[in-house]
């Protein structure tokens, strides 16, 4: 480390103020790289008064403090403006108090979704998310990522969930909103604000969610099309029909092939309930279908949604994702787009969208050189931009990193989002850079 | 006293009927659903469309002046009431739906539609907007928004804040903002989300996005008939513990049954301890299961009856009860106020035992009727105004209530927001940093404090003194 730079003798003073929770392996740097920014250092504190030493600590080494939890998101966003300290919340995994009959939950943000999942599931209740890596991915990753899965048409986002945070913000405060109770409008919604903040207003420390009682099944059918146009064609008929579906994803021919479907474009329906109601929703299916949409088998649905679920993450290295929102009535313009640049350029296009929300994942692989790729990803976000929605890229491959704007949003509200960032971290301490218009 | 000429501009921005400047027609605006505090504004503007609001806004930044926006005033915290504000903004003539995409069940509205004028003009496509406040008639997007409103049917839907996409809002600059928007995920802070539920202190709402959504196919009524509180409530936890999720779940107490009784013989038993309302929705096989899986947890709590309603007119009745409970109060005392806090759903017992205490303490009769599955209390506290003894008891009963929720672990407000009206007990539930980071955020939208001042936020030195109890209103 370079004693030149700010904070380049970060790690021994750091040490010395925050002992054993300072990392300084070559591992943990490469794990909490940020778009590909390695940190000075990163820390792991163990509890609250942890992460308040360790913001202090950071302000003192003049260095950045970019919040992480086990870093499977933080490639997504520009890398951070100056020299960080990741603070990673992951050794503080406990569930602090899940009441069944309240159906609400206390956790703290290191939490991985999954040991929250376990811990609900014992009780027969879950929150009804299902994000990528959900082994990996922490609570307050979950939260400042504002991830979700295919299941957000029949349950929403993080946003429908989350009804209380506590944070460390800049200046060390920690921080209260919202609160336990499913019900609540006392004081401003700082949960809401939180979700999807990107590491940039503090770090998350604890979050109450509401909760659910699991469904008692889940099923999936699948009716094949001969496109992507027509695979969401059968989705819109399926959003106007009688059948109540809980997730409806649209595939194109590569990405059923990566989701290992034999059989080209499809849509998938996905249906929660009680066995009688799925033997219904079959039942609707089938004769919207004309008898054309099957049911798979448990044990293959299963699979098929854990493939559904991971389709967010880069395949590859190499890979180029870009998430695209629209209104769903303007997806299949929008994707046929995307697709004919993506063959032009002689780039793969693995395509999946939630065809009920109108967000679509595009992984583009295998291309040629990378001006070939950043053409495609141009004329992906100009395609969305014209279908009156957006595209964020959210896995950038290689030296382009440094060329393309993540996030490619430019409104009158960013001028508002910048006064909020102010407001709540005047002195740029936290993700510097990484969000949206260089917040 | 507002200079003559900012009048003027007004008048010239919006015409001569759009300006209410003196004399008794301000007088209908001098408070809203909570009439303890009455102030009639200096002038009252009716901008017609999004673009006079801005208009009318950037007039009153030019010089300076503070505004108040109004929806119906149908609000319970005095959230309009214009305390540091001369001219109040109503948004009474921003009536338009522009907009229905059945395709993509989405609706953007004018902030001054009525609630129920929403899902009328969908309800023949099969949908529905779903927040349902009681005041749906009369309450307009712009208070929902405002207010984070919910309703009866909180428990399965949620509230405004999960079925509203984006907002247009004119900042107390007049600068003209879009959050979030028809599509979803708009990449950057949820500010939407921000502004929903401030209780109109960041900006005017013009314009709301909605999610709409899909009637439901089926919907069973019931109602189980309890000898005590504490049963009623086990059957609330044992419907949950069924893994069932109600679309509402409503608790009225032995006194509040005896007024609905006296008031409109529905043929409710007057000896039972509590009647639980359920209702749920869905589709045909499931829903039956459901409503037989509940009926069933009642009788092993040792329900006396479970009624189940045939038809809709059946259903009809069975809500009557719940509906008109706050009207059957009045045969039980000259006056009554009510609170609105929350405690966890499991807590519902503790705080009815908490509110008898209070009751029994203060020498005050409290009736109960409530949002059970939320846990959202309204217990009325009934008393005689011309007793000022008795009315010093009622106010002190009321913060020793909301004080008993946020002991366990709840909220001091559930729907009716803080306003001017639990400004004092804010600081019960949020430390001083809390406070300073909120109000941080909203010097990032209203560095002035311009529009709504005087609300939500303890002012030092300035605490608001409660004389009189809160006022007769139902929720
Ligand atoms: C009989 C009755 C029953 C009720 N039942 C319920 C219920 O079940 N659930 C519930 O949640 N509430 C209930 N309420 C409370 C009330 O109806 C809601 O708070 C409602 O949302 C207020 O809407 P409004 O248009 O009347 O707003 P107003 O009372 O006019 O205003 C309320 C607040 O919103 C602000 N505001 C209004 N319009 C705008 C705008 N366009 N932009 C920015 N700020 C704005 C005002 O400044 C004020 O602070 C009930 C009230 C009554 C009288």
């Amino acid at each position: 480390m370079n004693g030149d730079r700010p904070g380049g003798d970060a790690t021994a003073a750091l040490r010395e103020a925050l002992g054993d929770a300072v990392r300084p392996d070559f591992d943990a740097k490469f794990r909490f790289a940020a778009a590909g920014g390695a940190p000075e250092c990163v820390v792991e504190p163990a509890d609250i008064p942890g992460v308040v030493a360790a913001i202090d600590a950071a302000r003192r080494a003049g260095l950045a403090v970019v919040p992480a939890g086990n870093g499977t998101h933080l490639r997504i966003g520009w890398r951070s403006r100056a020299p960080h300290l990741a603070l990673s919340t992951r050794q503080m995994g406990r569930v602090l108090a899940h009441d069944a009959g309240d159906m609400t939950v206390r956790v703290e943000c290191g939490a991985t979704v999954a040991a929250l999942d376990a811990a609900l599931a014992a009780a027969g209740q879950w929150l009804p998310l299902d994000p990528p890596r959900a082994e990996a991915m922490t609570v307050g990753g979950l939260i400042a990522a504002d991830r979700n899965g295919p299941l957000r048409l029949g349950y929403g986002g993080v946003r429908d969930w989350l009804i209380g945070v506590r944070a460390v913000m800049a200046d060390g405060a920690v921080v209260r909103g919202g609160g336990q109770v499913v019900k609540n409008v006392a004081g401003y919604d700082l949960p809401r604000l939180f979700a999807g903040s990107f590491g940039t207003l503090g770090v998350l420390v604890e979050a109450t969610f509401k909760v659910r009682p699991r469904a008692a099944a889940l099923a999936l059918g699948e009716w094949t099309a001969p496109t992507l146009a027509a695979a969401l064609a059968r989705a819109q008929a399926v959003m106007a029909s009688d059948v109540q579906p809980v997730l409806l994803e649209a595939v194109n021919e590569s990405a059923a092939e990566a989701l290992g479907l034999d059989s080209g474009a499809s849509v998938l329906i996905g249906v929660a309930g009680s066995p009688p109601h799925l033997d219904e929703q079959e039942r609707r299916l089938a004769a919207l279908s004309g008898g054309a949409a099957v049911r798979h088998a448990p044990e293959r649905g299963d699979a098929l949604l854990r493939a559904l679920r991971e389709f967010s993450q880069p395949a590859d290295d190499d890979a180029l994702v870009i998430r695209v929102g629209v209104l769903p009535t303007a997806l299949p313009p929008v994707l046929a787009e995307i697709e004919t640049a993506a063959r032009r350029a002689g780039v793969v296009a693995e395509i999946a969208a939630h065809a009920g929300n109108g967000v679509a994942w595009c992984q583009l692989l295998g291309a040629p050189d990378e001006a070939a790729l950043q053409g495609v990803a141009a004329a992906a976000r100009a395609a969305a931009l014209r279908g009156g929605g957006w595209a964020v890229y959210e896995a950038i491959p290689g030296e382009l990193g440094e060329r393309l704007d993540p996030w490619g949003f430019d409104a009158p509200a960013l001028a508002v989002m910048r006064r909020v960032k102010a407001a709540l971290d005047p002195d740029g301490l936290f993700s510097p850079g990484r969000f949206v218009g260089g917040i | 006293m507002l200079a003559p000429r900012i009048v003027d501009g007004l008048i010239e921005l919006v015409g001569g009927d759009g300006v209410i400047a003196r004399g008794s027609a301000a007088r209908v605006y001098e408070c809203d659903g909570w009439t303890l505090e009455r102030r009639v504004p200096e002038v009252v503007v009716l901008p017609r469309t999004p673009e006079e609001v801005a208009a009318v806004v950037r007039l009153l930044h030019r010089h300076g002046v503070a505004f108040v926006p109004r929806g119906a005033g149908t609000g319970l915290s005095g959230g309009c009431l214009p305390v540091a504000a001369p001219v109040m903004i109503c948004t009474s003539r921003l009536r338009q739906i522009v907009s229905i995409d059945l395709a993509n069940r989405r609706a953007v509205v004018e902030a001054g539609v009525v609630n129920l004028a929403v899902s009328r003009a969908v309800a023949r496509h099969g949908l529905f907007y779903a927040p349902d406040p009681s005041s749906q008639s009369a309450c307009t997007i712009g208070g929902n928004v405002a207010e984070n409103s919910g309703g009866p049917h909180t428990l399965k839907y949620g509230v405004t804040t999960n079925h509203v996409l984006g907002l247009e809002l004119v900042l107390p600059d007049g600068e003209v903002v879009t959050l979030g928007g028809a599509v979803e995920d708009v990449p950057g802070y949820d500010l939407r989300g921000l502004v929903i539920g401030a209780e109109g202190t960041m900006g005017l709402v013009t314009r709301a996005t909605l999610r709409l959504t899909r009637t439901p196919e089926g919907v069973r009524t019931l109602l189980g008939v309890f000898a005590t509180v504490d049963a009623a409530c086990q059957a609330v936890s044992g419907i949950i513990a069924a893994g069932i999720v109600p679309a509402a779940l409503e608790m009225m107490d032995q006194l509040m049954i005896a007024a609905v009784e006296a008031a409109f013989q529905v043929g409710l038993p007057t000896d039972a301890g509590a009647v639980l309302l359920i209702e749920l929705d869905g589709a045909g096989a499931e829903l039956d299961q459901q409503a037989r899986a509940a009926s069933d947890v009642c009788h092993a709590q040792g329900a006396r009856e479970v009624r189940v309603a045939r038809d809709e007119a059946e259903r009809a009745a069975l809500w009557k009860c719940r509906k008109r409970a706050f009207g059957a109060v009045g045969r039980l005392a000259p006056n009554y106020c009510t609170q609105d806090g929350v405690v966890p759903r499991t807590k519902v017992p503790d705080i009815l035992r908490a509110i008898a205490g209070v009751a029994a303490r203060h020498r005050l009769r409290i009736a109960n009727v409530f949002h059970a599955g939320d846990g959202n209390i309204h217990p009325i506290l009934l008393y005689d105004e011309r007793d000022a003894d008795e009315v010093r008891r009622v106010i002190a009963a009321g913060h020793e209530i909301l004080r008993a929720c946020v002991d366990l672990g709840g909220s001091i407000t559930g729907e009716h927001g803080i306003g001017v009206e639990k400004i004092n007990e804010l600081p019960l539930l949020f430390a001083p940093q809390d406070l300073r980071a909120m109000q941080a955020l909203r010097a990032a939208f209203d560095p002035e404090q311009r529009c709504n001042p005087g609300k939500i936020f303890p002012t030092p030195g300035a605490c608001v003194e409660v004389t009189r109890p809160r006022r007769q209103v139902p929720a």
